[in-house]
């Protein structure tokens, strides 16, 4: 179905020095961090062929160059991206060489990292048949298509509304959908769950594995959060930072990759084989361990060591009654009292919507927060305005915390040339070495790879040793089970529980870390605690 | 043809013609005040939830500010236009070397009130076509265009959302820069918000186009020859070349001559546009649907026209142009139609957006 043919692509003025021209050349700026290291190609011999109604994954580290290469499945790199592509991609039969993106419309949809960024109409039924519009689908055959995917993704409440208007997790089912009702051969999707809370996610991925299953089509996504996909993927496409790929079955690829769910890194300290990819298939490799090993799977036991009531931190932040409203009906948080403390991690989760971000923006209001408050948006561009990563930094302590988080970045590079993970890591240097008492941080993780989530931990633990006290709001339940003391569980804008990570975190199943649910009973939140209690070495 | 909810563009859009056509026909400060009360009352209570129908506060800012310059000016080249009647504020004079420009001067009442008018005529047109802008988005305005507008009309669709947008960028941007603490220089912080608004706009308009390319926009379009081109070129001047002259020859006197060229003219020009429309094998999802809400709607505008139009026979040339020393008349007939047209305020909301 989908097919490259020895495929080797580079963005042009790779040669030394052609740093401002490539400022001007027409590219999109999401891959760039691929392309700031020059004079090399940003996907090297790619050679693989995915065959009808087959599920690949496309994984690999941050600025790797995985959009790339599903923008090359459509022809958008080239043909929209710029750049210099070597070898054949061919969909169905039809090469991209001679066939520009929208001449692959019927074929392949495609669906980008910013699903609200490339509506079109400002209803979502027109949204869903904007695509068959244009390629001139009968009125009839429309309606009843946009009926289809309308009940497949379980969106018929959004039909009369706008898109610009909807919700993330929203926001991107109806982009899926949008793509889908041409009936394309092939969906490609980046990052579809990267804004998306895990319930959300959820909903997402059974619509996706649903299409797979119903319409025969052929799916090529990438993610950062393997545990929200892995179970679904047939074969995994790994981007190598050369730019080399290699293509092969799910557990064959994960069993010595360095991206890796928890409950794979779990399994390969273990031993186990055949890899376990799914909570199920974890619990029982765990039980067979203990039993091979004669080492029982400890049972409920108090919290992780450490944890119990020690004496009252300091309060650093103390808000009362915290309301916001924005226009319409609608309130955004209601009322929220909250505590933060100095040395601890607070973790903000919630629904998409529940009013996390709203919060942390109430936060900033009060009159001369900037000198005591630093806070990371969750649109981390927005703080850049210098025109290469060495003008943007303050100080060499912020040098020293980007080179932490994202080494390597050339610092003549522009900011937005950087991938998404990388402006995310220049953003939090800028910020993280404002010395302020308390930091904010929305959606931290999103575009991050497992390494750097926890190079990510590591920095805000330095920082909280000192006294700082931080607040995370995140849906990436993974990344908290990893770094936060203490959750605020935010609903409809009221706080509904405040408590210890771990016993917030094993409360509620649909966000319970992997680890949690495999090693339950026992309350172990990550890879480490749980390998410390079987008395395994990591 | 499936239906759409909320009232056709169309009509909201001959309302607001009309208003708009009305208002040009006169300077009476009294009926403008009306016509433009009247689109206001309708645009509020009419109007919907989409980003849109936000930006009515946007005209009446942008109808405020013109009023004020066109007073502005009277006050500043007030010796040009200097008038009759009793001086309300004796500027000193300031000529500019070489008596080209004389700036300030006494200023004069009547001046001042010429000035008003002329803003308020100007603010009326805004607030109408603004009134129309948020009752009926344009971008279902544009689907409703025949089929060879339609790609002209994505592109304009386009061009639009980057207004709403930039607001939105801007409040974002300049929230976010707060964060980093102050700019060292005044400069700096200028830059601080242009740059990320400025580059945050071609961002998003990149993915937009990439977007609008990965959807298959204009994949159906035929290939056109030069030749081809240069000939439908040549029949759209040709068009519009009638049409002008079929305009002048109306204005001018040869009336029975200008009507049948200017029909003719529109004829053809319809008939170009349904040719172009094949080129692109575009089809449509759903109409907008014309019932009794929409002939309601222009009946309204009908009755305002024509209270407009039987203001001069009924109560003289000095119901629309009053002069400027006298109290302006009000006829009867004007007040019906602006009530009228205040009339479609009571007419189902645009939008259902739950």
């Amino acid at each position: 179905m989908i097919v490259f043919d020895n495929v080797t692509f580079s963005y042009p003025g790779d040669e030394a020095g052609a740093e401002r021209g490539r400022r001007r050349s027409a590219r999109r700026p999401d891959q760039g961090g691929a392309r700031a290291q020059a004079s090399r190609p940003v996907l090297r011999d790619v050679d693989f062929r995915l065959r009808p109604g087959e599920l690949t994954l496309v994984i690999g580290p941050t600025g790797a160059g995985k959009s790339t290469l599903l923008k090359a499945v459509n022809g958008l790199a080239p043909h929209f991206t710029g750049g210099h592509l070597v070898g054949r991609v061919l969909v169905d039969g039809r090469s991209t060489a001679e066939n520009p993106p929208r001449k692959l419309a019927d074929l392949v949809g495609y669906v980008g990292q910013d699903p609200a960024a490339g509506f079109v109409t400002d209803r979502v039924e027109d949204e869903l048949a904007y695509s068959m519009e244009q390629l001139g689908t009968a009125p009839a055959t429309m309606r009843a298509r946009v009926e289809e995917i309308l009940d497949l993704l379980g969106i018929t409440a959004l039909r009369e509304r706008d898109p610009a208007q909807l919700s993330a997790g929203e926001a991107q089912r109806v982009a899926i959908g949008a793509a889908l009702t041409a009936h394309p051969k092939a969906l490609v999707l980046d990052e579809p769950t990267s804004a998306l809370d895990p319930a959300a996610a959820e909903d997402v991925m059974a619509a996706i594995a649903r299409l797979v299953d119903d319409l025969d089509i052929t799916v090529l996504m990438a993610e950062h959060r393997l545990e929200r996909v892995i179970q679904l993927a047939d074969r995994i496409v790994r981007v190598h930072p050369d730019g080399r790929v290699d293509i092969g079955p799910p557990r064959a690829q994960l069993s010595d990759s360095a991206i890796a769910p928890p409950l794979v890194r779990l399994a390969r300290a273990l031993r186990c084989d055949p890899l376990p990819l799914t909570v199920r298939e974890a619990r029982r490799a765990v039980r067979a361990w203990s039993a091979e090993h004669h080492h029982p799977v400890p049972d409920a036991d108090p919290l992780v060591p450490g944890e119990g009531p020690a004496a009252p931190k300091p309060v650093v932040l103390s808000a009362k009654a915290v309301t916001v409203t924005h226009p319409g009906p609608v309130r955004a948080v209601r009322g929220v009292d909250m505590e933060l403390r100095a040395g601890e991690i607070t973790g903000l989760m919630g629904r998409n919507g529940a009013g996390k971000t709203s919060l942390l923006w109430a936060l900033t209001a009060e009159p001369g927060a900037e000198r005591w408050l630093a806070l990371v948006p969750s649109e981390p561009t927005d703080l850049f305005c210098a025109d290469s990563v060495a003008a943007e930094l303050p100080s060499p302590a912020a040098a020293a915390a980007l080179e932490e988080l994202a080494p390597g970045i050339p610092p003549a590079t522009h900011p937005r040339d950087l991938s998404e993970g990388q402006r995310l890591a220049l953003a939090l240097a800028l910020q993280l070495t404002r010395d302020t008492a308390v930091i904010a941080l929305d959606e931290p993780s999103r575009g991050l790879d497992y390494a750097a989530k926890e190079r990510l931990t590591v920095i805000l633990r330095r920082l909280v040793a000192q006294g700082k006290g931080v607040l995370v709001a995140s849906h990436d339940v993974e990344f908290l089970a990893g770094a936060a003391d203490r959750i605020v569980w935010l609903a409809d804008g009221r706080v509904v529980a405040d408590g210890p990570a771990a016993e917030l975190l094993l409360s509620v199943p649909a966000h319970a870390p992997q680890i949690a649910k495999v090693t339950a009973p026992a309350a172990r939140l990550t890879v480490e605690a749980a390998l410390a209690a079987l008395g395994v070495a990591p | 043809m499936a239906e759409r909810s909320g009232n056709h563009p169309g009509a909201w859009w001959l309302w607001a013609l009309a208003l708009a056509g009305c208002a040009s026909q006169t300077t009476n400060p009294l009926i403008l005040a009306l016509l433009a009360t009247a689109a206001l009352a309708v645009a509020t209570a009419c109007r919907g939830h989409s980003q849109w129908a936000r930006t009515l506060r946007l005209y009446v800012i942008l109808a405020v500010v013109v009023v004020v310059i066109r007073v502005a000016f009277r006050l500043v080249f007030g010796a040009v236009g200097a008038g009759s009647g009793p001086v309300a504020l004796d500027l000193p004079r300031w000529s500019l070397p070489g008596g080209m420009l004389v700036l300030f001067g006494p200023v004069t009442w009547d001046g001042l009130y010429l000035g008003l008018r002329d803003g308020m005529r100007l603010a009326t047109l805004i607030l109408a076509v603004g009134a129309a802008n948020v009752l009926a988005s344009p971008k279902r305005v544009l689907a409703a265009l025949p089929g060879a507008l339609r790609q002209v009309g994505a592109a304009v669709v386009v061009a639009l959302t980057v207004f709403p947008s930039l607001a939105l960028t801007y409040r974002r941007v300049r929230r976010a820069v707060a964060l980093r603490g102050p700019a060292p220089t005044r400069r700096g912080a200028v830059l601080r918000v242009v740059f990320p608004v400025l580059a945050d706009a071609l961002d998003r308009s990149l993915a937009l186009a990439a977007s609008l390319e990965s959807r298959g926009y204009g994949a159906t379009a035929r290939v056109v020859s030069p030749a081809q081109r240069a000939a439908r070129a040549a029949g759209g001047c040709a068009t519009l070349a009638l049409c002008a002259w079929g305009a002048l020859a109306v204005t001018g006197g040869r009336r029975a001559l200008g009507w049948t060229v200017l029909a003719v003219a529109l004829a053809g020009g319809w008939a170009l546009l349904r040719s172009l429309g094949r080129d692109a094998a575009v089809t449509r999802l759903a109409r907008d649907h014309w019932g009794p809400v929409e002939w309601l709607i222009v009946a309204c505008a009908a009755a305002l026209i024509i209270g407009m139009a039987s203001a001069v026979p009924l109560t003289g040339p000095q119901a629309l142009q009053p002069s400027a020393l006298a109290w302006p008349p009000l006829p009867w007939t004007v007040v019906l139609g602006a009530a009228a047209a205040a009339l479609p305020a009571w007419t189902p909301k645009a939008q259902v957006n739950p």
